[in-house]
């Protein structure tokens, strides 16, 4: 381990053309791609794959919340549990919470407190899970964003999706969305997660230090990073019902509509790289 | 008139011509989606609606219910409820449901423990989510589903209209529904009688007001919830009254 403060000065994180040790530009993401539905037992759930990281998302809920003592009488409870699995990262992880993961719990579920409609469900609460099944940096970004999916996907009704990304300088560079190496070599990191309609931030953590003008650069490149983000939600929960919504339109009653049947089968699984099973 | 996805932020309306409505959200003069769904924008109420592709599972007036009779008195048995027919997710907000000794079954119920005991598993109909959950089983479908022998705790068979125990060679009493042992657990909830309210529990209103009545109000607007306890108020009453002479008539 003694060995981290030599590779640190022998590092470089940015090579000669500018570009990073990927190959992306300072301002590039890495590839998402995120699924919504993937989990049968799950009221709703979303799947994420951002570069090198891979996130499960389940939501349950609303539900009677558990402990009694904690329901809150007016109102329900966001509850959120982020989990790293002990083969995620390259050393195991030692199972279960550490101060790492509470602390993550605590930022995401007040983020998502933010944007739920919690009165419409006094005495319940919302069980977010996040399971990370491997690490690449950025999982707690990762793990916001498809649990905002997730939370779209079992029905809670919130005011609009929360989409995350963070952005650091390494070398001196402010750099969008840093990958492992950047994050542990790099000189800061700063995650955010805002409301995209409204741009109101319900997360935002710094690690390391930026100067003021650093941070205006970073925070211009993770606004700008969120709105793309958020179109691919929007994007992934299109896709999930879209099947839905085709069913919908055949047996669709003339408008306007009386309330919804009593009865609905389970829209089929949508038919993604998972298989009918899901993961 | 074509059906639209909306998804949660979508802005769907202008407050001026539609009122937020199941699954909206107004905000500074404009109504959003708060849910995935299908837009409903209803011209002749002025009402725009989404109606979710996966709602959470709360209890609606009319739902055809399954749960546990936790607690008998003289005057009403309560159940929790446990499922929603024909949903398959948990149950959200408050489920523990009473049945009032008048709605235990069609006819005249003398005694409330000869229709259900502790631990039968019911099927029920929603009459009432506000103020309080309120629960019927008043019709052929609903009743008991599912009983143990007080005995032997064994599994009581259908015998004419009473439940028998093949190993004590006793019959119990209880107000069965009429496809015990044989279930129907996969037909619409229309068919075991889902959706409509009986006469006497409509109080005035129309079906499916309920849910109008409480969207638009965000969820119990004041003079919803007003009308609402008026009309159970009064119905438990006059039950209520009849009910404590009848046991005080049999004590002695």
């Amino acid at each position: 381990m003694e060995d981290i403060e030599h590779i640190e000065k022998e590092m470089k994180l940015i090579r000669a053309d500018g570009r990073r040790l990927d190959g992306r530009k300072p301002d590039e993401l890495r590839p998402v791609r995120i699924e919504a539905g993937i989990l049968r037992r799950a009221d709703g759930s979303a799947y994420i794959e951002w570069g090198g990281n891979k996130v499960l998302a389940a939501v349950y809920g609303p539900r009677e919340a558990h402990p009694r003592h904690l329901q809150d009488p007016a109102r329900a409870l966001v509850q959120c549990r982020y989990n790293m699995a002990p083969f995620s990262v390259s050393d195991r992880k030692r199972p279960g919470p550490d101060r790492r993961s509470v602390e993550i719990s605590k930022v995401i579920s007040e983020a998502f407190s933010a944007v739920v409609f919690r009165e419409q469900f006094p005495r319940t609460s919302v069980d977010i899970f996040i399971e990370v099944l491997q690490a690449d940096a950025g999982t707690r970004c990762a793990g916001l964003t498809a649990a905002s999916v997730a939370l779209a996907d079992a029905g809670v009704p919130m005011r609009d999706l929360v989409a995350s990304c963070a952005s650091g300088k390494i070398d001196g560079v402010v750099c969008l969305d840093l990958n492992k190496e950047e994050d542990n070599f790099g000189d800061a990191d700063c995650p955010l997660a805002i409301v995209p309609r409204t741009g109101e931030i319900v997360l935002l953590q710094m690690d390391g230090h930026l100067t003021l003008d650093e941070f205006q650069k970073a925070m211009e490149l993770s606004i700008g990073a969120t709105h793309r983000l958020y179109e691919m939600q929007r994007d992934a929960l299109r896709r999930r019902y879209s099947t839905t919504l085709e069913d919908i339109l055949k047996e669709s009653p003339p408008l306007p509509a009386p309330p919804a049947p009593e009865f609905e089968p389970p829209p089929p699984p949508p038919e993604d790289d998972f298989g009918p099973e899901g993961i | 008139m074509e059906a639209k996805m909306v998804l949660p932020g979508d802005e769907i309306a202008v407050a001026e011509e539609f009122e937020p409505g199941e699954g909206t959200y107004e905000k500074n003069g404009r109504v959003y989606a708060a849910t995935p769904g299908v837009l409903i924008l209803d011209p002749a109420n002025r009402v725009a609606r989404v109606r979710a592709f996966n709602p959470p599972a709360e209890l609606k007036v009319g739902d055809i219910v399954y749960g546990t009779i936790d607690d008998i008195r003289g005057m009403m048995a309560t159940a929790t409820v446990l499922a929603i027919h024909g949903r398959t997710r948990q149950v959200s907000g408050e489920a523990e449901g009473t049945i009032h000794i008048s709605n235990v079954s069609e006819d005249y119920t003398e005694d409330i423990h000869d229709k259900f005991r502790l631990g039968d598993i019911i099927r029920a109909k929603v009459i009432q989510v506000k103020p309080s959950v309120q629960l019927t089983t008043a019709e052929a479908n609903l009743g008991v589903v599912k009983a143990l022998c007080s005995v032997c705790r064994g599994p009581l068979e259908l015998r004419g209209h009473d439940l028998y125990c093949p190993r004590d060679e006793r019959t119990e009493r209880r107000k069965v529904a009429a496809d015990y042992a044989d279930l129907r657990l996969f037909v619409p909830a229309t068919q075991l009688g889902g959706g409509t309210i009986p006469e006497k529990h409509r109080g005035g209103r129309p079906e499916g007001a309920d849910r109008g009545g409480r969207d638009r109000g965000g969820r119990g607007g004041g003079r919803e919830r007003f009308r609402d306890r008026g009309g159970g108020g009064r119905g438990r009453d006059r039950r209520g009254g009849g009910g404590r002479d009848r046991d005080r008539d049999r004590r002695r």
